[in-house]
């Protein structure tokens, strides 16, 4: 039963991640691509958590890195679309 | 198994469900949704909602305490992170210009001093931003620029050659003639050496192609040139029809001004890209005002063509036919300089 939820839980999750890469593909703007970046990071820490729940523990040991350094690059791209960073 | 834990299995599963559903509903928003700023409704609050209730469902699952501590502090970043990031993304793309979708933009920075930072920092991106930033790259370019400034002495040379040419100054023009080949073989040497250094140096495919696409493009111009220079080599012995002197002097005087605007907004590529094809639309103008120059010419020509032995017609519609490619060239090389200034302008 909890299987089951959770192979549905992915599949659905897998599909949003291809929405956002949809719009990472078409755009328009870098700013719209770098929120789709941001929201599939996020999205994959989803994942991270159904995954070490129920397959193997050692997916959780990536959860906080991802999350941080995720953080860390979607500032920076953000700060060089402003035009700060050259 | 216990009552208790069967029900907080229940509301973890319930929680999951309840975050997927919200996930996969902001991933929607962010495809479906009109412009950058309601997207980022859904990509901040939507998501990020939803990979709490899928994090605060597995914590009620019962996880070890290593596996829960893993997953209370990852969220407890994202929940910190998310409205930062996605703050900053907002931030960008009102500074770099991305616009607001009409049904829903009120802007309610436009009277505030954020909105003339906003001018500012765009008026500086678009008027200021140049093709080429790295040191090889701007190298090469310096070379490909270099080629185009001795084109443009030998457009000189070669529009002094005509114009003692069109004087009767026979000696001065063959001299002056075979100096254009001499200059222009000079400046092809440098042309070759454009090329190796393109082909070694270590450059996007992109850039690449445009550099490679650019020296030949001027290539031709020189090419051009050196071919009128044969031409007026062989005229030694002619019999010049007076009604086509002043035409022709005319389009002489029309190509080299062409070829030096070419020579400005080839200059400007690399510091300007907006002027760069604003020279450029200028050639073209120039461009039809030498076809019509040339069409005009023709016509003269052939009713004056009774009055012309072979030899002759056949030098003075050689020159015309070569002016005409140089023109040609140089259009065709303004073209490019668009493309490459439309490629790198997607802001304007």
């Amino acid at each position: 039963m909890i299987d089951l939820v959770a192979w549905i839980c992915l599949a659905v999750l897998f599909i949003s991640v291809s929405l956002c890469i949809i719009r990472l593909a078409r755009g328009p703007s870098a700013a719209d691509q770098l929120m789709a970046y941001g929201t599939i990071n996020s999205i994959s820490i989803a994942i991270f958590i159904i995954l070490g729940m129920r397959q193997d523990p050692v997916f959780l040991e990536a959860l906080v890195p991802l999350t941080l350094v995720s953080f860390v690059a979607v500032l920076l791209i953000a700060r060089f679309l402003e035009g700060e960073l050259e | 198994m216990s009552l208790a834990s069967l029900l907080l299995d229940a509301a973890g599963v319930a929680l999951i469900l309840l975050g997927c559903f919200f996930t996969f509903a902001g991933s929607l928003g962010i495809i479906r949704f009109p412009d950058l700023y309601t997207r980022l409704h859904a990509s901040s609050k939507v998501v990020t909602l939803g990979i709490g209730g899928v994090a605060v469902g597995s914590l009620l699952m019962g996880p070890s305490v290593a596996s829960g501590a893993k997953i209370l502090l990852s969220v407890i970043f994202l929940f910190l992170t998310a409205p930062i990031s996605s703050h900053a993304i907002g931030r960008a793309g009102y500074y770099s210009g991305v616009r607001m979708c009409p049904e829903t933009a009120k802007d309610d920075y436009e009277t505030h001093a954020i909105a003339e930072k906003r001018e500012k920092l765009l008026k500086a991106r678009v008027r200021g931003r140049a093709w080429l930033g790295e040191k090889t790259q701007r190298d090469v370019y310096e070379l490909v620029s270099q080629r185009m400034q001795r084109t443009l002495e030998v457009v000189r040379v070669m529009h002094r050659a005509v114009q003692d040419f069109l004087k009767g100054d026979l000696a001065t023009m063959e001299e002056e003639a075979s100096r254009t080949i001499k200059l222009e073989n000079e400046a092809d040497a440098l042309a070759v050496r454009a090329l190796e250094v393109i082909t070694k140096s270590q450059l996007l495919p992109e850039d690449r192609a445009d550099l490679l696409n650019l020296v030949y493009h001027i290539r031709h111009i020189g090419t051009a040139a050196k071919a009128l220079a044969y031409r007026l080599e062989l005229a030694e012995e002619y019999h010049f029809p007076s009604a086509v002197v002043p035409g022709l002097r005319e389009l002489a005087e029309a190509v080299a001004e062409t070829v030096e605007t070419l020579s400005a907004a080839v200059t400007q590529l690399n510091t300007d890209l907006v002027a760069a094809e604003d020279l450029s639309d200028l050639v073209s103008q120039l461009e039809d005002h030498v076809d019509g120059l040339r069409r005009n010419l023709v016509k003269r020509l052939l009713r004056e063509s009774q009055l012309l032995d072979a030899a002759s017609f056949f030098v003075v519609n050689e020159v015309i036919m070569r002016l005409e490619d140089l023109a040609d060239a140089c259009e065709n090389t303004a073209d490019y300089i668009r493309v490459i200034s439309v490629k790198y302008l997607r802001l304007a």
